[in-house]
């Protein structure tokens, strides 16, 4: 296989390459080689358009190439405008000795035939940033088929300026269908454009934590150790909804605990994850327990956790914490985040709080977590990693847990519970949390939504949320959404 | 003359009947599924996973570069308000990560630096790559 790259360096901070050539050698798939037909030659030149190489009217060909297995070629060259067919170079950064190629005419047919090589400056303010075309050198075919090696030296007047250049070379020519045929090319210089930006010429990026993300693409561009936000839901807060009777069914109300979530997972300039901040709002209490909520992070162990802050305690005797935040005995990473909702939501009087429309209303309350992970090399995690199942442990009982419907309880659930009442888990089948019917205990929708007053069936709010549960998931997939006939307002709790 | 009054009246009845029958039996333009009075007498499938987003898997297939190139990926929706995931990434790196996408969202747009594509919400995978698209293409055609 040819060589298309030459040295290649990545210095420093900024992206800044040392390659001592721009080459074109027309060979270089972006895709499995099929049968070495019209796909593959347009394939190759896909690539190379995607490294920054111009083609006006030029295709690849494998019939009688220059060298190896595909050339260029142009269509008939019988226009003597020389801008009929051209090769663009990438942006590079000259230096000093010869530009060469090989070139040749696909057959004898034709007047005249000419390639001629010019220079383009960088400028600012032109289209492309293309300044005037400067022309320093015109070859002019005998009409045969035969192979020319073109050399000819960088101009003086661009050899080594440090200033970003392409080179194009122009076919032309009159009379006859003679295509002109190009391969090998080899430039002298330090390639200078970015593919992932127009093909522009490469530019030192602001960038003022020095993390290789430019300044406007972080959102901490004071801080190397953190680049992006990565939140779930990507857009507001999502809510949980849990019904507590479990492992009996209760009256499907879904609100005897109903929070509201948003995590942000934050990932440093290497896309690895640093850190969780976590907010949790409770907005309704509508059952009587003292239940606490957690959440699992599935597959990740406890000590990729350096440390937890902002739960809220209230002296739970099953607390039982690590000095990272996590909870001790678990396979995996479980943060409490609250061990008593009655406690951070107080009832202001009656029968819970904020599901009864006539009783005092209370102002949900915020829980901000901020969990901070491994940054050791090969200790790290990613985003993927990442699959938080959240729970309620059932009126201080630290065993009894309930989960979104096949959410995998934790080790420290008893699993006595499974198979009680209406339970039909079944946990060498990966069921949990379902009844024979497949009901679910808790739900989890990806947008902040109103939940119902005491006593009233979920299915009488959200109009369409029975369609789509019996539908398995297949009609009204938006239910969740205050669409027109979706929702029964007099069944929700609105503030 | 009753005879006819009958015929009529019959006639009528039968009409009115067969349009009664015919909004009951003829689907709405958004179908529903079958009528439950209570959350309770539900019967969802083994395989329903309850849940109102979508997980979709997605690549960027990284394409060799003559220069080492990183740049800002960047899943967003379509109307590019909401961001599903932002990394930064070598343009010949392969990467492959789920993102979890609300089911209401239909298309999602995807930028590599300069590179945008549209895509659907419908496939459970979705693959990015930064070669031309049509569009670029014709300009070198």
């Amino acid at each position: 296989m040819k060589k298309i790259v030459s040295i290649l360096a990545l210095i420093a901070c900024a992206i800044q390459i040392n390659a001592q050539s721009v080459t074109l050698e027309c060979e270089t798939s972006s895709s499995p080689i099929s049968s070495g037909g019209s796909r593959d030659a347009a394939d190759r030149r896909n690539y190379d358009i995607a490294n920054c190489w111009g083609f006006g009217g030029v295709t690849y060909t494998n019939i009688s190439p220059l060298s190896g297995s595909f050339s260029t070629q142009s269509g008939s060259a019988t226009n003597l405008n020389p801008t009929s067919f051209w090769i663009k170079s990438p942006w590079f950064k000259p230096g000093s000795g010869n530009i060469t190629l090989k070139t040749k005419l696909s057959s004898s047919s034709g007047s005249s035939r000419y390639l001629r090589l010019a220079y383009i400056p960088y400028d600012a303010n032109a289209s492309y940033k293309e300044g005037t075309r400067v022309d320093f050198y015109t070859h002019t075919f005998t009409i045969n088929t035969s192979v020319v090696n073109i050399s000819e030296a960088i101009p003086s007047a661009i050899a080594n300026s440090g200033q970003p250049y392409k080179i194009i070379a122009l076919m032309f020519g009159s009379g006859g269908s003679s295509r002109i045929m190009t391969d090998s090319w080899n430039i002298p210089g330090t390639y200078w454009a970015d593919p992932s930006n127009s093909c522009y010429p490469l530019a030192l990026i602001a960038d003022a934590d020095s993390d290789g993300v430019a300044d406007d693409d972080d959102a901490y561009p004071n801080d190397a150790t953190k680049a992006y936000n990565n939140f779930f839901p990507a857009a507001g807060y999502g809510t949980l909804m849990f019904e507590d009777l479990w492992p009996a069914t209760g009256d499907y109300d879904f609100n005897d605990l109903v929070l509201d979530y948003r995590y942000n997972l934050i990932t440093n300039a290497d896309n690895k994850v640093v850190e969780m901040d976590g907010s949790v709002v409770t907005r309704a209490i509508g059952a009587s327990f003292r239940n606490g909520f957690a959440f699992q992070m599935n597959g990740i162990a406890p000590n990729k956790i350096v440390s937890t802050t902002g739960p809220k305690y209230h002296g739970a005797s099953w607390l039982n914490n690590a000095a990272n935040g996590t909870e001790n005995g678990q396979t995996y990473a479980n943060i409490i985040v609250f061990d008593d909702a009655q406690k951070v939501l107080p009832s202001p009087g009656g029968s819970g709080t904020n599901v009864i429309p006539a009783n005092g209303r209370v102002a949900p309350d915020t829980t901000n977590l901020v969990i901070t992970f491994v940054t050791t090399s090969g200790q790290e995690l990613q985003l993927s990693d990442f699959d938080l199942n959240p729970y309620i442990i059932v009126n201080q009982i630290r065993g009894k847990e309930v989960h979104l419907p096949n959410g995998v309880p934790s080790t420290l659930n008893n699993p006595e519970w499974f198979g009680t009442f209406q339970d039909d888990s079944k946990p060498n089948e990966g069921k949990y949390y379902k009844t024979k019917n497949n009901l679910p205990w808790a739900l989890s929708i990806d947008s902040s939504i109103p939940y119902t007053h005491t006593t009233s069936d979920l299915i009488d709010a959200y109009l369409r949320f029975a369609d789509w549960a019996q539908s398995n998931g297949t009609l009204y997939t938006d239910w969740y959404v205050n669409n027109p006939g979706y929702r029964d307002t007099n069944k929700l709790f609105i503030p | 003359m009753k005879n006819l009054t009958l015929i009529l009246l019959v006639a009528i009845g039968l009409s009115s009947c067969k349009k009664s029958l015919l909004e009951k039996v003829t689907p709405t333009s958004t179908p529903t599924s079958q009528k439950v009075a209570s959350f309770n007498e539900l019967t969802a499938s083994d395989n329903f996973d309850w849940k109102t987003s979508k997980t979709i898997n997605f690549t960027f297939k990284g394409i060799n570069t003559i220069a080492p190139a990183k740049g800002n990926l960047i899943v967003t929706s379509d109307d590019k308000k909401i961001v599903f995931y932002s990394g930064n990434h070598l343009i010949s790196e392969n990467f492959t990560t789920p993102i979890q996408v609300p089911n209401h969202i239909k298309g999602l747009k995807i930028r590599f630096g300069s590179i945008t594509k549209s895509f659907t919400t419908q496939s459970n995978s979705i693959t990015f790559d930064c070669l031309p698209t049509e569009t670029e293409l014709k300009y070198y055609n």
